[in-house]
């Protein structure tokens, strides 16, 4: 054993370069495979905790305190409930909010909680130490990380003109509201006193019940909402009147962690993309060693070392450089834990309270050396397998002569230029590999990018993913069909819809599933509906339903669905499939003539007012709200893109990975080939400066030999973009409930790849091919 | 006679540290025109040192050198670059051909440095090509596949393709056999009566025999030089000149 890792230390030391840039990619692989595995390993985990510390509710239904009042019936007879709490709490349909006097005002729903109400179910955590004065409030702990606030800081809520401003006492942290991806409301607690001033003053501050439930264990949570939504529906029909939500734990938790275990997941997949690198450079690296050492080989051969022996010392090799490799790359994830913390804790909105874990870091440890190992020794076997001889007389039998690419006497191009195509030719397997890589990088840049630009960037297109429709403003509340009617008198208005929601039990055949269902007056001007198969509901006997629930019922279009709503059971065609991604994915659609023949009456909690062309969303809640000071206009890009925030801070972090692991493999690759080219060619480069070569020359000549490669790589990872994207953004969607997607990449960021890659290449080549000055002919002539 | 080349009191001296080795030692030279200089001594002596310094690849530590009207001691590496494919052609003891062109291309590679028509340069690397017995068929051939003396014409024109007024050769024949050994010198004579400038270093009688003068160095310095006049094939006469000559120089 010791003499294979006495012959791999030697041939590491032969190829410094080569072992410091695998070194370098490993490192970086197994950041980023720690990072991937441990935090969605951990997730779970994360969140549990959050459930168990505040004993989080099974079965959660924010309404109306009044529709609510007798709701303790309801559950007096239920079995499966363990514990039933109701807790006052105001709800702010939106609210302009300002942290430490920023200019900027952002705009977003409110729930108020009275901090000393005493709770069993969902409580306060962690608990305020001492009593909380009326000039404080806690924030959801989401808002410390990603919105960076902190505890002292000013903060004032602005409604209509009028600002009520708070000090931040503390953070608490609440599973069911961790996140604006899941609820888009944030929780906060002040004192009952304050709660009731601001309701008082404030027609969009509403009287609202949080109703809570503890399920026994082993109780089907799906099952129970569907039924207890059934029986609410029922016996308390004025529930379904007002703008009410309600979910059950199970949905939330997944809900939770979704945009969190996104980003991970796309950081996991980058990081097995920096493996594949790796592995494409352990190859070339050995074969180049081997065509380099091919006579060391033979001596070695022919010293009596076995085939096995020189195969084990290749992998002995690996071995070493992997290891050291993951052990460093864990070393620095172990340092940037606090950041990782905070980073996920921006992400997800609970306190990011794991170690170290170690089982991940044996698992990657395990990736990283066991799989280097196996390409080294898949890679080497070839080279020694050489017959003695033949690796004595340098692979002779094996030489192979190229052809002549570029010949002098009939190329048009600069003599440069030449040599570096000459060059790129003469190695082309290995400029193929370069090219692969290149292009694999520039292809997942422009998906970053392509990302970034429709989530993030594109709110529009964003909602319409998600399948929000807020109209250009918005209201929330109760009354809203008279008030509908007199704004869609206004010039400026295009189009007034109503909406209302509520949950039915769907059952076909023997199948049954509970969704929340959305009333809409004229589904057909729904901007944001995407509609896969079929057409929206015209008549009220149809019925639209989202992809995940017709898989679920294994239902297609023109079947007839059972549909259970507050009246008795009716009978609904499939009209329609659509997409969506809020409530995951599950979701029907239906008029409100047909909501009228089920539940026989329609509610309307949502009026959404569609300006005409050349009125912008702010200009029409301006007018709307100058015409109506008794209602609040909300916008809905302002307010959607609060909701966005989590998914638009996790693009913007890929894109970052992205981008700088895309300059480091391209730096890495490009200073690995020209560093071995310079010093494989030295001869060369001697020779030709004795012949009369400047430096520059040779300079150019070396950039040329590897940038074109680079800047095709980029360019066909661009276009690959075009028809590949779509499938794997596609893939990756589905899972969330996104069926129909085409990514657009935007001509400008196609452009920034590729120059992005070329001139980060150019830059390293440049730099790397400094060295050439220093080749002095007379040294070199005179070693011989 | 025209001087193409003068070298004035030339030392170069190599530092290790604080030891000092001084290799040449103000050293006078002067290269005429047409000149086929031989210069010759022991391991060590000097003999590519000064070749090099001659030659502009190398800078002296002292002393000037004067080619062609024009003082290149105190030229920048690029500029020296720039004066060596004008002026200068090399041939090495070993070849240094490109493994991966073909044998025209290793020829053209240099000629394209000083002119820019590559027709031209195709034509007259082919017409140098056949001079030197290296037929049609190997023009297109890589290096590896030629034999060490078709290696050598190679270079050889290689060196001469851009009409340098000096062609600088360091034992040019020393990694060669016999036969070939002689073809090459063949060629630089040749080279030479038609009026070609060389200066060649070698420990070789067989080489040294081909120069029209002998200089001798030793310890850095010029100790001897002699006059043979131009080669002719088979004077036995010459060589025992040569042989004498270098035996009063204690070779």
């Amino acid at each position: 054993m010791y003499s294979l890792y006495f012959i791999a230390k030697n041939n590491l030391k032969k190829k410094k370069s080569d072992a410091a840039v695998l070194t370098g990619l490993i490192i970086l692989a197994a950041l980023l495979l720690y990072i991937g595995i441990s935090t969605l390993s951990n997730m779970g985990k994360v969140v549990n905790k959050a459930y168990e510390l505040t004993n989080a509710a099974d079965w959660y239904m924010l309404n109306s305190a009044v529709a609510v009042e007798n709701m303790e019936e309801i559950f007096e007879n239920r079995n499966e409930i363990e514990s039933f709490e109701k807790t006052p709490v105001y709800y702010v349909t939106q609210s302009g909010f300002i942290v430490n006097g920023e200019k900027s005002e952002s705009d977003y729903s409110f729930m108020l909680a009275p901090a000393e109400e005493e709770r069993n179910i969902s409580r306060l955590y962690p608990e305020y130490e001492g009593v909380l004065s009326d000039d404080e409030i806690l924030l959801p702990y989401y808002m410390k990380n990603a919105l960076h606030v902190e505890t002292g800081d000013k903060f004032c809520f602005v409604m209509d003109g009028r600002t009520y401003d708070f000090k931040v006492g503390g953070f608490h942290e609440d599973p069911l509201f961790a996140n604006p991806m899941n609820v888009s409301t944030y929780k906060c607690y002040i004192t009952g006193k304050r709660a009731e001033e601001i309701a008082a003053h404030e027609s969009g501050v509403l009287s609202y019940m949080e109703c809570k439930a503890k399920l026994k264990e082993g109780t089907d949570s799906n099952r129970f909402l569907m039924e207890i939504s059934d029986e609410i529906n029922e016996k308390l029909p004025e529930t379904t009147q007002t703008f009410n939500f309600s979910f059950i734990w199970t949905s939330i938790r997944y809900g939770d962690t979704m945009s969190a275990s996104i980003g991970m997941g796309v950081v996991l997949v980058f990081a097995v993309l920096l493996i594949g690198i790796a592995l494409i450079i352990t190859r070339f690296s050995i074969g180049n060693f081997c065509e380099m050492n091919i006579k060391n080989i033979g001596i070695l051969r022919a010293s009596g070392y076995k085939e096995s022996q020189l195969l084990g010392s290749f992998v002995m090799e690996m071995f070493l450089v992997s290891m050291v490799g993951s052990i460093v790359g864990l070393c620095v994830s172990a340092l940037a834990g606090s950041f990782l913390g905070r980073l996920m804790s921006s992400l997800v909105g609970l306190s990011w309270n794991q170690g170290f874990d170690f089982k991940s870091a044996a698992v990657v440890m395990a990736v990283c050396i066991l799989v280097t190992m196996a390409v080294a020794w898949h890679s080497s076997r070839k080279c020694v397998k050489i017959s003695i001889l033949d690796a004595l007389r340098s692979g002779i039998a094996d030489h192979n002569f190229h052809k002549n690419y570029f010949p002098l006497e009939k190329s048009r191009q600069p003599l440069v230029m030449n040599l570096g195509l000459k060059s790129i030719f003469y190695a082309k397997a290995k400029n193929l590999g370069i090219c692969l890589i290149v292009m694999l990088l520039g292809f997942v840049c422009c998906i970053g990018f392509g990302m970034y630009q429709d989530f993030a960037v594109d709110t529009d297109n964003m909602l319409k993913l998600v399948g929000m429709e807020l109209g250009d403003v918005f209201y929330i509340g109760e009354e809203l069909e008279e008030f509908g009617q007199e704004v869609e008198t206004n010039p400026e208005v295009e189009r007034v819809l109503y909406a209302g929601n509520g949950n039915i039990k769907l059952v076909y055949g023997d199948k049954e599933v509970s969704v929340t269902c959305d009333f809409w007056d004229r589904p057909d001007f729904l901007k944001n509906e995407v509609i896969l198969q079929g057409r929206a509901p015209e008549f009220d006997n149809e019925i639209m339903l989202s992809m995940v629930i017709c898989e679920e019922l294994d239902i297609e279009l023109g079947d007839i669905v059972y549909v259970k709503g507050t009246g008795k059971e009716m009978d609904y065609i499939l009209c329609g499939i659509d997409q969506k991604i809020n409530n995951m994915g599950r979701k029907a659609l239906m008029t409100t003539a047909g909501e009228e023949r089920l539940n026989g009456s329609s509610t309307c909690s949502q009026l959404c007012v569609y300006g005409k062309e050349g009125v912008s969303d702010e200009e029409l809640a301006k007018l709307l709200n100058d015409t109506y000071p008794q209602r609040k206009a909300m916008e809905a890009v302002k307010m959607s893109g609060e909701t966005l925030k989590p998914i638009n801070l996790v693009l913007k972090l890929l894109c970052a990975i992205f981008i700088a692991v895309t300059a480091f493999v391209v730096s890495l690759v490009v200073f690995l080939l020209l560093k071995t080219k310079i010093i494989r060619e030295k001869k060369n480069y001697g020779v030709y400066k004795a012949l009369g070569f400047t430096t520059g020359q040779l300079l150019m000549q070396t950039v040329l030999s590897s940038l074109p490669v680079i800047f095709l790589g980029a360019l066909l990872g661009v276009m690959v973009c075009d028809f590949g994207a779509g499938p794997l953004v596609g893939i990756c969607l589905r899972t969330i409930g996104i069926y129909q997607y085409q990514i657009k990449v935007d001509g400008s960021f196609k452009i920034i790849t590729v120059v992005f890659i070329t001139v980060t290449a150019f830059l390293v080549a440049v730099l790397t091919s400094i060295r050439i000055r220093k080749i002095q002919p007379v040294k070199l002539l005179t070693e011989e | 006679m025209e001087t193409l080349l003068t070298a004035k009191d030339l030392c170069k001296t190599f530092s290790q540290g604080k030891l000092q080795q001084h290799v040449l030692k103000n050293l006078n030279l002067e290269i005429n025109k047409g000149d086929f200089v031989v210069i010759m001594g022991s391991s060590g002596s000097g003999k590519s040192t000064l070749l090099y310094a001659l030659s502009g690849m190398d800078k002296p530590t002292l002393g000037s050198v004067k080619c062609m009207g024009e003082e290149i001691t105190g030229y920048s590496n690029d500029k020296l670059a720039v004066f060596r494919r004008n002026h200068c052609g090399f041939v090495f003891q070993q070849n240094y051909l490109n493994d991966t062109m073909s044998v025209l291309d290793n020829i053209m590679v240099s000629g394209l440095l000083t002119d820019k028509n590559r027709k031209r340069i195709a034509e007259k690397a082919k017409e140098l090509l056949s001079k030197v017995d290296i037929n049609k068929e190997a023009w297109n051939k890589f290096p590896t596949q030629l034999s060490g003396g078709e290696q050598q014409r190679v270079a050889v024109v290689r060196g001469i393709i851009n009409s340098p007024a000096l062609l600088f050769a360091d034992e040019p024949t020393g990694a060669l056999n016999s036969r070939n050994t002689n073809h090459v010198l063949d060629v630089l004579t040749e080279l030479n009566k038609e009026g070609q400038t060389i200066v060649m270093v070698t420990h070789d009688m067989r080489c040294a025999r081909r120069g029209n003068r002998v200089k001798y160095l030793q310890d850095g310095v010029i100790t001897g030089e002699l006059f043979l006049g131009a080669y002719e094939s088979g004077n036995k006469e010459r060589h025992e000149k040569l042989r004498h000559f270098l035996q009063e120089m204690g070779w």
